[in-house]
Parts: C-alpha cells; structure tokens; sequence
C-alpha cells in the first residue's frame, strides 16, 4: 500500500508542474534516446544539451534552444531521409510543434492539438500503407514475420513451431540472402496454428490502426473522441510490448499524453506509467549489445 | 475546429501540411520508384515484406585476368559505410548504384575464401540436416574484400584491380502458400567497365 500511495505522490509531483513544461522535459528525454544523430560527437552534444535544458528550467521551454535543436534534427532528417526511420520523422514533426509551441501564447493547446493530429495522421498513413500493400488480408506479412523475425517467434513456438524448426528457417534465410543471383528458393517451416494466428493478428492490426486514425482525426463524433484514449493505449499494450520498437513506442506515448486531457489523471497516469517498461521491454535484446560493448572495453585493460 | 479558426494558424497548420506532403511524396516514390514501402517518413513500416532488411546487392565482379570473383563489402571494419548500404537498398536509384560500381571498379581486393567451400561449412554447421545441395547451383568463385594499407604493403602482386563490376539489386518475395521465399529482381542491373 505504501508502495501505492508513493507512486501516488509521485505522479501528483510530476502532473503539478505546468503541462508544457512536462511535455517539453519528455520531448528532450526522447531526443536524448531517439535523436538518431548520426555521429557520437552529435549524440553527445545533443545530449548534453537536452540534460541540461531537462534540469535547468528556464532553458526547458527557451524559444532560442528549441529553434536550435528543432533545425538540427531537420536538418539531418532531411540529409538522411531515405534511411531514418519513421520514428525519427515523428520526433522531428514533434520537435517542429514544440518549437511552434514555445513561441505562442497558448503553449499547451498548441502542443494538445500537434500532438493530436500527429497521432492521427502517423496512423491514419500506417493503415492506408497496410491496406495497399495488399499483404495484410491473406496474413502473408504476419506469417513471414512469425516465421523468421526472432522478436516475436516464441508466439510461433507457443502455437506448436519447435525452436529448431525456428532456427532452421532463419538460417535458410541467410544463406538465400547470401546468393540471391542463383535462382535458389527456399521452404519454411511453418504450422497450420500459425497461418491463423498471422491472419488474426493482420486483421487486429488494421482494424485498431484505422479506430486510431479515425478516432484521433474526427472532432465532431463525440463516443469516437472519447474512445481514442483508450484505443492508444490498448495499441501501445498489444503492439509495442509483443514487437518492441522502444523508439516508436516512447514517441506514440509521450504524443498520447500530450494530446490527453489534464484533468484525466488515470489517463494521464497510465502514458506515464508505460514510458518506463516501454523501455525495459527491449532490455533482453540490448543485453547481448551492451555485453559485447563492456568486453570490448575491458578486455584491453586485463579485467 | 470552430477553436482552432479563431487562432493563429501558424502554430497548427505547419505540422500537419508537412506531414501529409512528406507522406504524399513518399507515397508517390515508393509506388513508382524503387523506395521501400517502410522507409522516407510514409509510416509505411510492417506493411510489407519488400523493405531494406530482404533487399540484397549482388556484385559480380571480373578481375583484370578475366576471372569472375565475389566481392564481400559488408563485414567489419570495410570501407563501405552502412549508412551507405542502407541508402542503396532504402531507394536503389540508378544514380547511387553507378557511383557505387565506380567505387568498387577503382578499389583493391584481396582474396578471403572460396564460396562454395564457406557456404557448405555454413550449412554443415548450421544446418546438419539440411537436405541443400550447394554443389548444385553455386559456382566456385573466390571472395575478395577490399585491400587495407597493410595488404598494400605486404601482399602487393596478390592485390586484385577490377575489370568489369555489375550491381543487381533483388528483393525477397513470400508465397504463404507454398511457404517458398524465392528471390526476384528489383530493377535493371548497372554495369561499368574500366
């Protein structure tokens, strides 16, 4: 209980700053993990820039620091626009809205309504792309995915796909992908459980990416605005802990809470609460990364 | 948006027009260029198989004896960015493949491995049970990877000149059917001689 009533006061100390102030501090959070700069020197920079604008309060919302930041990250969102990932689109778009936030008079609508129509056009494109890629309705997507993409074979295991058979298939993938010119093709292991699991999941992705869409870009259909809160987080929950993608998930839900009303403290709890095990979620893969990189380091030194 | 009328626009209209120009622009460019569906800010991500992840660069290579040779150009510590790599199969235009055959035409290689020895050890120990016969398809030809100062130095007449290169780029295609993964071309290959 007492562990409760901590969190509790935790979350009122969190909420009690001004609104825009705690969008902005989350914005330079996810600049110091996602800013996708392109050298350490940058990421170095960027981060020691946005610590500091964290802590320091008065350079948290300056108009000057924003407009540099936000023409940084533009800057090489455009110059590496074939190869930055989409997450690094929605956090430049967002950068664009805090700074255009910073510079008005009404700070947290602006960033309310960015934040809103970000979110709705970010799926309104997702649907739209799965709907004409035409690979959603019959499953192949899912199916291709489950079968190959380590992240998310333990559903495939779970549905009776033994771990070797797994295994098998993704190497069978490499060395395809290692001759690609000799006209070879290869056969995967798969399960009747699968086809259908990949069909459901097809199917559940399109329909929650359109309510998404639709429910943050309508203002007039009142149950639908209601709705869309819910609908997010439900999205974030079944999405992004299943197949992590910490970037996209950390940028989805800082732009949920962004756009959610103030005086719906759960709602505003709950985006909070799923920043942090958003994160954690991705530790397992990074382990064997972080482990090679700390090898790498005291190897030399003897340790 | 009776609310947002009677406010400044300037600070919500910008985000969204932007939004739907890049999103229309890549919309555009992946349907009738070459750019994968999940990359240039179109949030076209996990809507097909074709992204970056199943394109494939293959090098054909002749050396200046005439020999054809295999080119090894993602490994540790190669001189060929990744960056680059992911630039060319994001959106393999035939501008970027050119300038990268002009590349790989006046670098220096030396010989790594024979790839049919690599790939049956490969599946030897992967795979034990695999019923792939590589002597069946795949041709006897020696891998380079680019020359560094060291090789220059030591290796001198081993080092190897390219006479001709060509770049095909191929996606991976998935018949759920079948279950078959097959390999398909994507575009029409460059070739450049010296």
């Amino acid at each position: 209980m007492r562990l409760i009533e901590r969190l509790d006061s935790a979350f009122t100390y969190l909420l009690s700053q001004p609104r825009h102030l705690l969008v902005l501090r989350l914005t330079l959070l996810a600049l110091l993990f996602y800013g996708g700069m392109p050298s350490n020197l940058l990421k170095a920079l960027l981060g020691i820039l946005c610590g500091t604008m964290i802590i320091y309060t008065p350079l948290t919302g300056s108009r000057f620091m924003w407009v540099c930041i936000t023409s940084v990250v533009t800057f090489y969102n455009a110059f590496y626009w074939e190869i930055y990932s989409n997450y690094h689109y929605l956090l430049t778009y967002w950068c664009i809205a805090c700074t255009l936030a910073v510079f008005s008079k009404e700070e947290d609508s602006v960033l309310k309504w960015n934040a809103r129509v970000l979110i709705g056009l970010c799926f309104l494109f997702a649907a739209t792309w799965k709907i004409i890629g035409g690979e959603y309705f019959d499953g192949t997507l899912q199916h291709f995915l489950f079968l190959i993409d380590k992240r998310i074979d333990v559903f495939s295991s779970l549905l009776g796909l033994e771990n070797d058979a797994l295994a098998q298939n993704r190497h069978l993938l490499s060395v395809l992908k290692e001759n690609p010119a000799v006209g070879l093709g290869v056969t995967l292991n798969s399960s009747t459980n699968v086809h259908y699991l990949s069909i459901l999941s097809s199917y559940y992705t399109i329909l929650i990416e359109s309510l998404i869409a639709v429910s943050f870009l309508s203002f007039h259909v009142r149950f639908l605005e209601k709705a869309r809160d819910t609908l997010l987080i439900v999205f974030i929950v079944s999405v992004y802990f299943i197949l992590p993608v910490p970037g996209f998930g950390f940028i989805v839900t800082l732009l949920g809470f962004a756009q959610s009303s103030p005086e719906s403290r759960k709602i505003n709890i709950a985006y909070l609460l799923l920043l942090i095990p958003l994160q954690i979620s991705t530790l397992p893969m990074m382990m064997p990364k972080l482990v090679g990189t700390l090898t790498s380091y005291l190897l030399p030194l003897g340790v | 948006m009776k609310e947002i009328s009677k406010r400044r626009l300037v600070y919500y209209l910008p985000v969204p027009v932007i939004v739907i120009a890049v999103a229309a622009a890549q919309i555009y460019l992946a349907t009738f260029g070459m750019l994968a569906s999940s990359e240039g800010g179109g949030f076209g991500m996990f809507s097909a198989i074709d992204s970056p992840e199943v394109r494939l660069i293959d090098i054909q290579a002749i050396d200046s004896d005439g020999t054809e040779i295999d080119i090894e150009y993602n490994y540790q510590g190669s001189p060929v960015s990744e960056n680059l790599i992911k630039k060319i199969k994001s959106n393999p235009e035939r501008q970027l493949l050119t300038d990268f055959a002009d590349y790989l035409l006046k670098a220096r290689y030396v010989s790594t491995h024979d790839r049919k020895e690599f790939l049956r050890k490969k599946i030897e120990s992967e795979s034990p049970d695999s019923e792939w016969d590589v002597g069946e398809k795949v041709t006897d030809v020696k891998v380079y990877r680019f020359a560094t100062n060291n090789d220059k130095k030591e290796l001198g007449a081993s080092i190897v000149r390219l006479n001709e290169v060509t770049l095909q780029m191929w996606k991976l295609t998935y018949d759920q059917s079948t279950r078959r993964v097959s390999t398909e071309k994507l575009g029409e290959p460059v070739v450049l001689r010296e």
